[in-house]
């Protein structure tokens, strides 16, 4: 079949929106940070994409088992709803390290130019206290109840809610690593409301 | 202090904390530690409700659709849905304008997500829009505005948080979905159509029969995975969580070993981006439940069917309904994600006026869909306004026809329930 002009066009066109699909799934997060930097970042992605794949693994398994052979695992839901909060904590901790963190730019950015970076400066700080105090709660929270076992894995459940105290310790830390940064930035003459 | 008081303390602070750009998940928290504190309610309240947030087994479906969703767009097949949809409807006058809504119908099936639509797809689109003469503003409005089908076909993150925070069957939402997706689609086909005639727009590719067939040879596959979803559901093979799964086994497959195009490294980063995209989801709604549950103790809810029922004059559920849609429509305007946050204020007020909450779940979505394009947040006009580098003054005069094509889809979808209830109902029966 010989194609027109505008159907060859539009050929070249699908190939682009592949190659930009793939560009934007497949993109280094991390490209242009130090060495330090990466390390933290990779460590706790391999713990998060440990966490997604399991999940994965054990949801299969359990269902195909229920087809295939008759009979699916009793502890494969309590399994998997204990390795979610890795998954979600491991999330957490990422968006706020790469600053993709879920927030409202619109009047931050409506702000008069002079006062954006105190307010960003003392916004990193009470991030970072918040995240701490929650640390501290959950920690109150995983020595009070974090040896109750779960039922089918046999595990204590604190296992699964310690993943709170990690989270949210580690997202304190990096607000205050940014809140460092900022500081250091303002006292060398920038404003540090890129924080 | 009132207990009511303190709730609406609460309320101030949150929009407050959001507005100097706290994040949503350090805002819900400092929220809920507030209330906790004012009432003098035990601290560790917060991570007890937290954690049996987290712990719903509905929610094991956002990372896996999430994933799955990446896979797809990874393994290929953008472009091949692209092709089909041009052989499709690209010899429509407005051709290239229709070609970007059926693809966006098409992704929402795949993937779910509007954003990856936007910068995935627009980015290649709106380009090639403004080189086949369209208007840079009309070009960003509407592929704005497509990307918004997205979140009503299944696989739906909306619905998926949906269904965490009421309980519904994600299964009924999911189907649900399906035909107002569909007709939201249609709807904007149909202004596109309007606006090529009064503008003289021209086809973007040939018909052919033999295109139609090569094309869609090359994209049946990447159907398959919207099949899996929703034929599962329907013959009741799989629970939503093991649609995810079985669809991202089939994504994989597709990606790695049929389309060939997915390696190791690629696949580890794309499950890397699933964890990252739906770790905070989850925590927002986790935190959620807390907020809600103090927020029901302050009897939040009930000052809120107090109010809705002085605002709405005559007793008639559409205007209950609507009022409710209102609040949503304003609450969605700033928040993102929109659902987790409000859901839990107003899920006793709907209890309370027995709505049906399969109905009520497109609904929000569709309130969702309109926050997105609404400003002051707007985030699709705004991610498709820079792609198309036009000013966001413009993108928003030239999505009206649009804004107003999709309210007034969203007040026919109000009067008419069966649009969203009568597939699963048919399942069901």
């Amino acid at each position: 079949m010989v194609k027109s002009g505008r159907d060859r066009n539009g050929d070249a066109v699908a190939e682009q929106i592949d190659r930009s699909a793939r560009k934007l799934e497949l993109a280094d997060p991390d490209a242009g940070l130090g060495r330090l930097d990466r390390g933290i970042n990779r460590t706790i992605e391999a713990i998060g994409v440990l966490a997604l794949a399991s999940i994965v693994l054990v949801v299969f398994a359990n269902a195909s088992s229920r087809y295939l052979l008759n009979s699916s695992f009793s502890w494969a839901e309590e399994m998997v709803q204990m390795t979610l909060p890795w998954l979600a904590m491991a999330g957490v901790f990422l968006s706020v390290r790469r600053g993709t963190v879920i927030r409202i730019d619109f009047f931050f950015e409506k702000m008069p130019h002079w006062i954006r970076g105190t307010v960003a400066r003392a916004v990193l700080a009470f991030n970072c206290i918040v995240l701490a105090t929650m640390a501290v709660v959950s920690f109150d929270f995983v020595r009070m109840f974090g040896g109750d076992m779960a039922l089918y894995v046999g595990l204590p459940t604190g296992v699964s809610t310690s993943a709170l105290i990690f989270g949210a310790a580690g997202a304190a830390m990096a607000y205050a690593a940014a809140f460092v940064g900022a500081f250091r930035r303002s006292a060398a003459g920038g404003n540090g409301r890129d924080a | 202090m009132t207990p009511l008081a303190g709730a609406g303390l609460s309320i101030l602070l949150l929009c407050g904390l959001l507005v100097f750009r706290v994040p949503m998940v350090v805002a819900i928290m400092a929220v809920v530690f507030f209330g906790n504190f004012m009432s003098g309610a035990w601290m560790m309240t917060l991570p007890q409700t937290m954690m049996s947030g987290i712990g719903r087994f509905v929610l094991i479906a956002l990372p896996l659709f999430v994933l799955a969703g990446g896979l797809m767009n990874a393994g290929g097949i953008s472009g091949r849905i692209f092709e089909f949809a041009r052989a499709l409807v690209g010899a429509f006058r407005g051709g290239l304008a229709h070609v970007n809504v059926v693809t966006s119908m098409f992704f929402g099936g795949m993937i779910g997500s509007s954003t990856a639509d936007l910068a995935g797809t627009g980015s290649i689109v709106i380009p090639e829009m403004k080189k086949n003469g369209y208007p840079a503003d009309f070009s960003a409005a509407l592929t704005a505005s497509s990307a918004g089908i997205g979140p009503m076909i299944p696989p739906s993150s909306p619905m998926i948080l949906y269904s965490a925070m009421t309980g519904v069957s994600l299964g009924a939402l999911f189907l649900a979905g399906l035909i107002p997706g569909l007709l939201l689609g249609l709807s904007q086909m149909m202004i596109v159509a309007w606006l090529a005639k009064r503008r003289g727009w021209k086809a973007y590719a040939d018909f052919s029969l033999d295109e139609v067939y090569r094309t869609g040879r090359r994209a049946i596959l990447s159907f398959g995975m919207p099949l899996i979803i929703v034929g599962g559901l329907v013959i009741g093979v799989f629970t939503p969580s093991e649609a995810g799964a079985f669809a991202v086994v089939y994504a994989l497959v597709l990606a790695m070993f049929v389309h060939r195009v997915l390696d190791l490294g690629g696949l580890y980063r794309v499950l890397a981006n699933a964890v990252q995209l739906s770790g905070e989801l989850l925590i927002i709604v986790g935190l959620s439940f807390a907020l809600g549950s103090a927020l029901t103790n302050a009897r939040v809810p009930e000052f809120l069917v107090e109010f809705i029922d002085m605002v709405t004059v005559v007793d008639s559920m559409y205007l209950r309904i609507l009022a409710l849609l209102v609040l949503a429509i304003l609450a969605g305007m700033i928040l993102d994600p929109l659902i987790p946050v409000l859901m839990p204020i107003i899920l006793p007020t709907l209890i309370a006026y027995d709505v049906n909450l399969v109905h009520f779940g497109v609904l929000m979505v569709i309130a969702v869909v309109i926050g997105q394009v609404t400003p002051p947040m707007a985030i699709a006009l705004i991610i498709a306004g820079k792609i198309a580098d036009v000013d966001q003054i413009r993108v928003m005069r030239a999505n009206t026809p649009f804004f107003l094509g999709i309210v007034c889809f969203l007040l026919i979808a109000i009067a008419i329930p069966g649009l969203a209830t009568w597939l699963p109902n048919l399942v069901r029966n």
